[in-house]
């Protein structure tokens, strides 16, 4: 396609950081450089994650169309160093809660997007050939930014030592319903079929979801702990 | 320590390594579609520019009833050509024409193949600037072919909302080519000679049997030219094992010698031929004179259909060499198959035309009496240049070989006898021999602008000729520098890339949704911390 197409699509992955870096506390208390520490956090992270990966499981040649159920679990299990990553993020921001998880989600989807989505929106969008898979990936960086700042809010929720011990599982079960969610979507693609445009409508749904769930839990977490005061954290 | 320090290394290596592959690999698995496609025939004459000059096609795809044309890659299949509607296409500046052709030639009907040799004749008439191609309709091509038929029915969508779904929904194709303009090629004709000398005499009379065996077609890739002179080249061959057998026979004293003469360029004006006969004429070796002494030239050029024709520039007098020739091959025609007729056609040199008509006319113009054999009435007969020329009738080509070779021999023997065959029941020409050689020209490569002096056609035939006939040799005909009579070109074959693409007013629908999309995103920001406070607010109502 044309330059035009890769400018949409740059529009649609990018625009949104814009206005969620601009219309939050992240502009306001010039959050600039934590957020940059925190995508310096997610490339340490996913260099760790790889070398793990590469030291410890092997690959295996999985026939096209089969999927290497081990292989699979193992990429799940180490996802879980993304919620190290976060954690590490938000024990190190000093600074109010709200914007610690701010910090945390927006600077890490922000690496995310930079690392994992430019260079084949670049490359891609401006090809000759058109795929729809170039504006999936574009909204996808979009639920990928709700969904950072969502675990970001949920380790927060975690690392609280005033948090009823009550929703401690919830908080975890959805902490790992997120951290798994990629792995999930892609068994739903290598074994249902499902069309790349169902598996995003689906990530869409969970992401609301859990969304849903999360701010239901923080703002209980904020009448609980009265110390802190109003709410208002975007 | 050093081994954990190796591992740790070459882990890193490999997250690198799949760091790189993740980067490079994720847009380069694009589906393009990829196509062997064939340019149209590109060749300087005499002078003048021939067939497609062009071989540029970075062009949309659209069906041949498109309203634009202009800039655009018509796909074609073969029920859709015709004469006026390549001249109308041409006329409106299509950037480039492909053209899906049928891998399996026989499933056409002799309709579609009689309008096919009509437009190739036409599309060979002269130079075109758009760049022609030929491909064979594979599926992944002709589903393209279908999409793009049905993306111009939905132009006339019924409601503006269908048009607008259309738009997303429809997809078009950009058929891209990477090759570089079209260079000048080594160009090169060959000559492949040889010589049957009669025992015993010093100075014989001779005469010479002619065939081009270069193929032609509108794309020099796709030429299988069976008949048109395969069929020729296979009887010249059969001639020249029969005719060695008669001259070592003991008690046989032929009084000729015979030449042998297989030429390229056969619809180049018979160039190589031309240029081998003028070097023979000029210089003074000893073929001068073996072919001042040459009686007869006959050519042999598409024998293997149905009908046999001797082509002659004027009608052969009594006592002369073409009336000899004419009687010999008459009186095997009687002895042999009675039911066929030879048809004596005359046709005068045109000396206005540059091109020649019949391979004999250049024998002609040097004063040499000489003549061509062939199925075809007319040197204009359609069908004479075609691409789809795939088969012969072995019958048939039996039947001719059998006729000319007894006629040749009856020719060379001076038996005034009309009740015996010269060549008996043990001298017939093989028909499996015949079918091989035919077969094994029609699937080798062998246009004359594709030819070098190793390819396997020329070196079979100069082998198979070394066999029957002596002093075998190959000349190369090299296009001169300075003031080349022919030349040829490259870039006869490529890869022609389909990619998928959508109309550029889709971007722009695209730029429209995006912008909602990213307002609603702004208004939603926006209203998140409101929200969230009124959530906050009723909650803790309940709570206390």
């Amino acid at each position: 396609m044309t330059l035009f197409h890769f400018g949409n699509c740059f529009a649609l992955a990018y625009f949104p950081y814009l206005i969620v870096y601009k219309n939050s506390k992240l502009s306001e208390y010039s959050s600039f450089w934590p957020c940059v520490k925190a995508g310096g956090v997610y490339l340490l992270t996913q260099l760790c994650k790889m070398i793990i990966l590469a030291t410890f499981f092997p690959t295996y040649e999985v026939p096209l169309g089969k999927i290497d159920l081990h292989g699979e679990l193992m990429k799940g299990a180490v996802e879980l160093f993304d919620l190290i990553g976060l954690f590490v993020i938000i024990s190190q921001q000093i600074g109010r809660g709200d914007l610690k998880i701010l910090v945390a989600g927006v600077g890490w989807a922000m690496a995310e997007l930079i690392s994992m989505r430019l260079l084949p929106l670049w490359v891609g969008a401006r090809g000759i050939e058109f795929s729809w898979k170039y504006i999936q990936l574009s909204f996808e960086a979009n639920i990928s930014l709700a969904h950072h700042i969502i675990m970001a809010m949920l380790i927060w929720m975690w690392t609280r030592n005033n948090i009823e011990k009550s929703v401690l599982p919830l908080i975890i079960s959805l902490l790992l319903l997120c951290s798994s969610k990629q792995t999930l979507l892609e068994l739903l693609g290598t074994l249902f079929h499902f069309s790349s445009f169902g598996i995003l409508s689906i990530n869409v749904m969970v992401t609301l979801l859990v969304g849903l769930v999360a701010t239901h839990l923080y703002i209980n977490l904020c009448i609980h702990d009265n110390s802190w005061g109003n709410p208002k954290y975007l | 320590m050093l081994e954990t320090l190796n591992d740790f290394t070459r882990s890193l290596g490999s997250v690198w390594g799949l760091f790189s592959i993740l980067v490079v690999c994720a847009p380069a698995a694009l589906a393009v579609h990829e196509f062997t496609a064939y340019r149209m025939n590109q060749y300087t004459l005499t002078g003048s520019d021939y067939g497609c000059k062009s071989n540029m096609v970075n062009f949309e795809a659209r069906a041949v009833n498109a309203n634009i044309v202009t800039r655009r890659c018509v796909l074609m299949s073969m029920g859709e050509i015709s004469v006026d509607r390549m001249k109308e296409l041409i006329e409106n500046k299509a950037g480039s024409i492909l053209i899906a052709i049928p891998e399996d030639p026989s499933s056409l009907t002799k309709d579609e193949i009689e309008n096919w040799n009509e437009v190739e004749e036409v599309l060979m008439e002269q130079a075109i600037d758009t760049s022609v191609y030929f491909t064979y309709q594979k599926p992944e091509l002709m589903s393209i072919y279908h999409e793009v038929r049905t993306a111009l029915n939905s132009d006339h969508a019924a409601t503006a909302a269908a048009a607008l779904g259309n738009v997303f929904h429809s997809n078009g194709y950009q058929i891209v080519t990477y090759g570089a303009a079209p260079a000048p090629a080594k160009s090169s004709l060959y000559t492949i000679q040889g010589k049957m000398l009669s025992q015993g005499r010093e100075t014989n009379p001779s005469i010479a049997i002619v065939a081009h065996f270069d193929s032609y077609g509108i794309a020099p890739h796709l030429a299988k030219s069976a008949n048109g002179n395969g069929s020729g080249v296979a009887a010249l061959l059969e001639i020249a094992r029969l005719l060695s057998k008669l001259y070592s026979k003991s008690g046989n004293t032929p009084k000729y010698d015979v030449l042998f003469l297989l030429s390229s360029g056969g619809k180049l004006n018979y160039l190589a031929s031309k240029t081998w006969l003028e070097k023979k004429l000029s210089s003074d070796s000893l073929e001068t004179v073996l072919l001042n002494e040459v009686e007869f030239v006959l050519c042999l050029d598409g024998i293997g259909k149905d009908g046999l024709n001797l082509h002659v520039s004027k009608q052969p007098k009594e006592g002369t060499a073409a009336h000899k020739m004419l009687t010999a091959i008459e009186e095997a025609v009687a002895l042999l198959n009675p039911n066929i007729s030879v048809n004596t056609v005359p046709k005068k040199v045109n000396l206005g035309n540059p091109l020649f008509a019949w391979h004999h006319e250049i024998f002609t113009v040097k004063r040499l009496s000489a003549a061509t054999i062939s199925n075809f009435p007319a040197h204009n007969s359609l069908g004479r240049l075609n691409t789809f020329d795939t088969s012969v009738d072995v019958d048939k080509l039996y039947t001719h070989t059998h006729i000319i070779a007894e006629g040749i021999a009856r020719y060379i023997s001076d038996l005034s006898d009309k009740s015996v065959t010269i060549l008996d029941d043990y001298l017939v020409p093989n028909r499996a021999l015949l079918s091989r050689t035919v077969e094994f020209l029609s699937s080798t490569q062998r246009a004359a602008t594709l030819l070098q002096r190793d390819s396997p056609v020329i070196l079979h035939l100069e082998q198979t000729l070394s066999k029957y006939a002596s002093e075998v040799m190959v000349s190369e005909l090299k296009a001169s520098k300075r003031d080349p009579e022919f030349q040829f070109y490259d870039q006869s074959e490529t890869k022609l890339f389909a990619y998928n693409v959508k109309p550029a007013v889709f971007d722009l629908f695209l730029a429209i949704a995006v912008i909602a999309y990213l307002g609603t995103v702004y208004l939603c920001v926006k209203s998140i911390p409101h929200a969230m406070t009124y959530l906050y607010q009723m909650k803790k109502l309940k709570s206390s």
